[in-house]
């Protein structure tokens, strides 16, 4: 019962955090907007006015999905990754220069590989601050951030320099042959088959969190570090896994984008997938089930703001500031308390009335 | 080059000494960067519309310190998980510039100066130094709210058995935190005159590695901002050597920063 009554405290507060969420985007709206109803209108209708809204809404579900998942891994072994902007990026930039470098590679082929080499080279950068916990006990969170920050620079050096493609106006290295696009599934948006990508993830990570012997460990050492220790479990390597994991998820979500939609590496094309992976994971938990409803509204809210700032003249900047509202509010206890309290008081009312 | 440094090196040691009081107090205060970008921003607009340097300070102190009580009520009152909201004050500063600046100067990009900047010698930058350093070095140590700023991080319980509220030392050190970035802040704009997006390029980072580097004491914590200075001062002179592309040397405070915390953990493990 008490168990019960503390989940419905964590949706509550959840529900308190979208609702803010929603009421600073039309207080911003309608202080910086000039066409007010429009802006309105398109925030809240946008993503769904036609197949191309709902198209790339569905896309940013999938890599939304991807890099919910990979803090949600983390976060069930009581690790945390801030790295995750890099650990996309240099996922993405790895997957292009492969493709780039042997162009005659088979379609599927090809696609494996970028994939693999994605999710190995993310996997290395966020693995490096695990195995940096595990040896000398440097705080992951800063060193995950530190090392993504630079390789970010690291990697704009290379997409703007020696990678660049001299033809095109944009800050992109050289364009991925047709035959390693991913398919698209309703153009001429931007949803392809990563989607179902995302979901095999999220399924095949809830059957390691939940039915092998591993994903056990992992939880365990993600519960109490000490207790798994004297239970004579391996913590070292349930620090660096969760953190290889995570930034291997990361990896898939930038050759997602780089195979799906950009075809080539575009300077800063993370952005707005990395920390919203973090927001999405907060709001899901530690579930990795709940990764999907909680992607599905932060792409809502993505595509809300797209469509209204292409539509109407919405503030490009509200995207980021919707994401911050959700970081101040969504861990916030006594918000929780507050609202579980107002919900009780108004059940307990209904019951009075009858 | 030790000169340059010297100059460098003061709006980072000022953000690293907001960065020890909320650490000694036992607030892990990664809003650093927000806050000083928030008053890098604020000091160039006020001495826009003023044109006076003393106006620009007022003005980053006042952001800055909005930004900490934000960051205290969030993270404090609300009971927020403290590295989640920090982290919020971080992405929420950038696109509330921005949307400010448009609102302002109809574009979200660059603001410069036409005249009004900051320039601080050698002499002017040590006396800063030594002065910040020196003052909350004699806060902390000789003063009854430097014994309740220490009492709060490593025994709050005590505290509050004397009847003072741990919550409200550490929410009156976040702010004056704020106060110091936005300090800071100003000095880094209104140095150079202008205001870019990101102006802050990780300060706030470094300059909480510059606390745990310097052992959360005040003259150490001055000594670890040196070498980053010296460090950040030779890349330049590097520079000037041989060509290191921009994007590159954009990465250089990253990674010394690591390698400056892998250092300290090794240090710190061998100790034990």
């Amino acid at each position: 019962m008490k168990d019960k009554n503390r989940l419905f405290g964590r949706f509550a507060g959840t529900l308190i955090t979208l609702f803010a969420v929603f009421l600073t985007a039309v207080i911003f709206l309608l202080i910086f907007s000039k066409d007010k109803g429009d802006s309105l209108y398109y925030f809240f209708a946008g993503p769904f006015l036609n197949s191309l809204s709902i198209g790339n809404m569905l896309n940013s579900f999938s890599l939304l999905t991807f890099s919910g998942l990979a803090i949600t891994v983390a976060f069930r072994a009581d690790v945390f990754n801030l790295g995750g902007e890099g650990q996309i990026y240099i996922g993405g930039l790895f997957a292009t220069a492969l493709l780039l470098r042997y162009p005659e590679l088979s379609g599927g082929g090809g696609i494996f590989l970028a994939t693999v080499a994605a999710a190995t080279a993310g996997g290395l950068l966020a693995g490096i601050s695990g195995w940096l916990k595990a040896r000398w006990n440097v705080d992951e969170l800063i060193s995950s951030f530190l090392l993504s920050g630079g390789m970010i620079h690291v990697a704009d050096y290379l997409v703007t320099g020696p990678m660049s493609d001299r033809s095109s106006y944009l800050l992109m290295t050289g364009t991925i042959s047709e035959a390693f696009h991913l398919s698209h599934l309703m153009p001429p948006s931007n949803l392809n088959i990563s989607f179902f990508g995302a979901l095999a993830a999220v399924a095949a990570m809830t059957f390691f969190l939940y039915y092998t012997k591993q994903g056990y460990e992992l939880r365990i050492c993600g519960m109490n570090r000490e207790f798994a220790h004297y239970g004579g479990l391996n913590t070292k390597v349930y620090t660096i896994l969760p953190m290889f994991l995570s930034g291997a998820i990361m990896g898939l979500a930038g050759s997602s984008a780089v195979l799906g939609v950009h075809h080539s590496t575009i300077k800063g094309f993370y952005s707005g997938i990395g920390w919203n992976g973090i927001a999405v994971a907060l709001i899901a938990g530690t579930n990795p089930l709940a990764v999907i409803p909680s992607a599905l509204v932060f792409a809502y809210l993505n595509q809300a703001a797209s469509t209204a700032m292409i539509k109407a003249d919405f503030p490009f900047e509200l995207g980021g500031l919707i994401q911050a509202v959700v970081f101040l509010l969504i861990s916030s206890k006594i918000l929780a308390e507050k609202t579980e309290l107002l919900f009780t008081f108004i059940r307990g009312k209904r019951g009075a009335g009858k | 080059m030790i000169g340059k440094a010297l100059i460098f090196m003061v709006p980072l040691l000022i953000a690293a000494m907001g960065g020890l009081i909320t650490e000694l107090a036992g607030v892990l205060n990664i809003a650093l960067e927000g806050m000083i970008l928030a008053g890098a921003f604020a000091a160039v607009v006020a001495v826009d519309l003023t044109g006076s340097l003393a106006a620009g300070f007022l003005a980053a102190m006042t952001a800055s310190g909005l930004m900490a009580v934000l960051f205290s009520v969030t993270s404090l009152r609300l009971k927020g998980n403290i590295f989640v909201t920090g982290l919020a004050i971080n992405l929420i500063t950038p696109p509330l510039i921005a949307m400010v600046s448009k609102l302002l100067y109809g574009s979200g990009g660059v603001i410069r100066l036409s005249s009004g900047t900051l320039n601080l010698s050698q002499a002017e930058s040590l006396l800063w130094l030594l002065f910040f350093t020196g003052a909350i070095w004699f806060v902390l140590r000789y003063t009854p709210l430097g014994l309740r700023i220490r009492t709060a991080g490593t025994d709050p319980d005590f505290l509050f058995s004397r009847g003072i509220k741990p919550a409200g030392i550490q929410s009156l050190v976040i702010i004056l935190s704020g106060i110091l970035c936005g300090i800071s802040g100003a000095m880094i704009s209104l140095k150079l005159g202008v205001f870019i997006p990101g102006i802050s390029a990780g300060k706030g980072w470094i300059a909480l590695v510059a606390v745990y580097l310097g052992f959360k004491k005040p003259f150490p914590v001055l000594l670890s901002c040196f070498i980053f200075a010296i460090a950040e001062s030779l890349s330049d002179a590097a520079q000037g050597i041989i060509e290191i592309p921009a994007n590159l040397i954009l990465s250089f405070p990253y990674f010394m920063t690591i390698t400056g915390l892998v250092l300290f953990s090794i240090a710190k493990k061998r100790k034990q």
